[in-house]
């Protein structure tokens, strides 16, 4: 059976002007990049553009991403406290479902909401296919890794949810999370050893940081596809160990901000 | 069916319950009244799994509900004093939505028409939620909390906020679910409804059970038996003699052409009528006064407030 949180979240939202209105924005955004696609691969030379192409896909794939740290918190940063502020919480714990399904509801429809834009992204993506320099597997891989990006940051704005009850200070410490996870782990893993010249071994030690970068591992991802090549890495490990280990914290920490939440809203051990 | 022994929960230093016990049994209409703040609702809530106690017990058929939430859960419906309903959906996906929540087996269709047609809300199936009227929201929230047919309703304050014409809507509903044999605990502020649905009362003081029993017993605990009131058209002086002679009588108050007087032993009215004219007294009126919930709840709760 689906989990009825889940079908009645997809339920409310995709009743929404909010939602709509999200989707259509996102789509005007997608049209804009096909035009500058046609516009690129095509200088009147009958000549297509693969450097143009690339380019593109770069810009698509870091668009997407951008989207998805944004709106990952913003659809589930409220998730838990907007049910207590209208206490119908209460009424969920109340009743025999367990806080385990309830949190997985909840971080599933973010899923569904981010699931439907890379819907719409697949036309643009099918174009780039089309024309060379992008297979399946690639496009595969980006949408896993896109599902994955979206439950870690899901969690996160969960885990807010469910721990302050103003829905503003949950979102905000969403993105204040989110913003170390992407710019302040760059700074401390790349920037600080830079300007302060660390010895070798202590700016690899520093590169780890950026582990717990999502974004860090997209780009070991894109960078694999671009150059065709095993993809580029910042420290010792090799590329593809590095999106490994990324992938594993990134499925440690979901584990462990779901544990919390469910640990939080709770009130008897089930 | 409900067993409550030495229940406590405390809110940093406030104590919210205070060592409450109660029985209830299966079929009572139990009726759960205290000033705001009294505890009621935090009482409700541990019923309903929503908080931890810190001491105490709370026993379903025996068994302590911590240790079966689930179990609980399952014949619990909770309607809570205060609830939110969720945007963008019609009734009918809102009680698909709990039903859900419930797991309910069978023919939904004929649950949700029966559910509807008791809450009178039939007409609204395809309605949004949000649409519906306060007294609306109420009564589909009290057909949510019977969504899976449970044994017992949990009832904060169902007709609070609630015009007259929607509380004597709440309270026919209340009656028919008494007549289906449900248990249920009822809290309310609106007593001389809740005095004729409820088997039982409980009037609940600063977490602590004041007293409990049907509104007679209660009474009677109070104040004794109940007094007669008369009016009589004889001197007054004489009057008072004659009642003065009366060995079952104690006069509580007295004066021209009207005495209150109550029954130092159990006597029925019309033996108390009797003696009265057998003494001469021209008794133009007779009422046995009863005292009403409102009384009782004024009564017991100020005695402890003045404590």
């Amino acid at each position: 059976m689906i989990n009825p949180i889940l079908k009645r979240e997809v339920t409310s939202k995709t009743r929404s002007w909010k939602f709509t209105g999200m989707i259509t924005l996102y789509g005007l955004v997608l049209s804009f990049f096909s035009l500058i696609f046609f516009e690129s691969i095509n200088r009147g030379n009958n000549m297509i553009n693969l450097n143009a192409i690339n380019g593109i896909f770069i810009s698509l794939i870091v668009f997407i991403y951008f989207i998805i740290c944004f709106v990952s918190p913003a659809l589930t940063s409220s998730s838990i406290n907007s049910e207590k502020t209208s206490r119908t919480l209460d009424l969920l714990i109340c009743a025999p479902i367990s806080a385990r399904k309830i949190i997985i509801g909840k971080i599933l429809s973010s899923l569904v909401s981010v699931i439907y834009l890379l819907i719409v992204t697949m036309p643009l993506f099918s174009l780039l296919f089309m024309f060379g320099g992008l297979s399946i597997l690639d496009i595969l891989i980006f949408m896993l890794y896109f599902l994955l990006a979206t439950l870690y940051y899901g969690s996160i704005g969960v885990l807010f949810s469910s721990l302050f009850n103003k829905i503003a200070v949950s979102t905000v410490m969403s993105y204040i999370v989110i913003f170390f996870l992407n710019i302040a782990t760059m700074i401390i893993s790349m920037g600080i050893p830079e300007i302060f010249n660390f010895s070798k071994d202590l700016k690899e030690l520093f590169s780890y940081f950026m582990y717990l970068n999502p974004g860090y591992g997209l780009f070991i991802i894109s960078s694999r596809t671009s150059s065709n090549m095993s993809g580029v890495s910042i420290n010792a490990h090799s590329p593809l160990t590095g999106v490994i280990i990324i992938i594993a914290i990134e499925i440690v920490v979901i584990i462990l901000l779901n544990a919390l939440a469910i640990k939080k809203i709770s009130p008897l051990k089930e | 069916m409900i067993k409550i022994m030495n229940l406590k929960k405390y809110y940093g230093n406030v104590k919210a319950v205070d060592g409450l016990n109660l029985n209830i049994k299966e079929g009572e209409i139990f009726g759960f009244v205290g000033p705001n703040g009294a505890g009621k609702t935090t009482t409700l809530k541990m019923i309903a799994t929503l908080l931890k106690k810190d001491s105490g017990k709370i026993l379903f058929n025996e068994k302590e509900i911590e240790e079966n939430v689930f179990e609980t859960r399952n014949v619990i419906g909770y309607m809570p004093d205060f609830f939110g309903v969720y945007d963008k959906l019609k009734v009918i996906e809102y009680l698909d939505f709990y039903a859900d929540i419930h797991q309910v087996k069978g023919n939904r269709d004929k649950i949700f028409n029966d559910l509807l047609e008791l809450v009178e809300l039939t007409d609204k199936k395809d309605e949004y939620v949000d649409s519906l009227s306060r007294g609306m929201k109420q009564r589909l929230c009290l057909a949510r909390a019977l969504v899976h047919n449970p044994k017992i309703l949990l009832l904060d304050e169902p007709a609070s906020g609630l015009d007259p014409r929607a509380r004597v809507q709440m309270k026919e509903i209340l009656l028919e679910l008494r007549k289906m044999g449900k248990t249920i605990i009822i809290s309310s502020h609106i007593l001389p409804e809740l005095a004729e649905i409820c088997t039982l009362i409980g009037i609940i003081n600063k977490g602590k059970m004041v007293s409990v029993g049907s509104i007679e017993e209660i009474n009677y605990e109070i104040h004794g038996n109940s007094p007669f009131e008369f009016r009589f058209d004889n001197d007054i002086k004489f009057v008072e003699r004659s009642l003065k002679e009366m060995i079952n009588i104690d006069i509580i108050q007295i004066e021209e052409k009207h005495a209150l007087i109550s029954a130092t032993s159990d006597i029925e009215d019309y033996d108390v009528l009797k003696e009265l004219v057998v003494k001469n007294i021209k008794v133009t009126e007779f009422i046995k006064k009863e005292s009403n919930l409102e009384d009782l709840f004024m009564k017991l709760t100020r005695d402890d407030e003045n404590d």
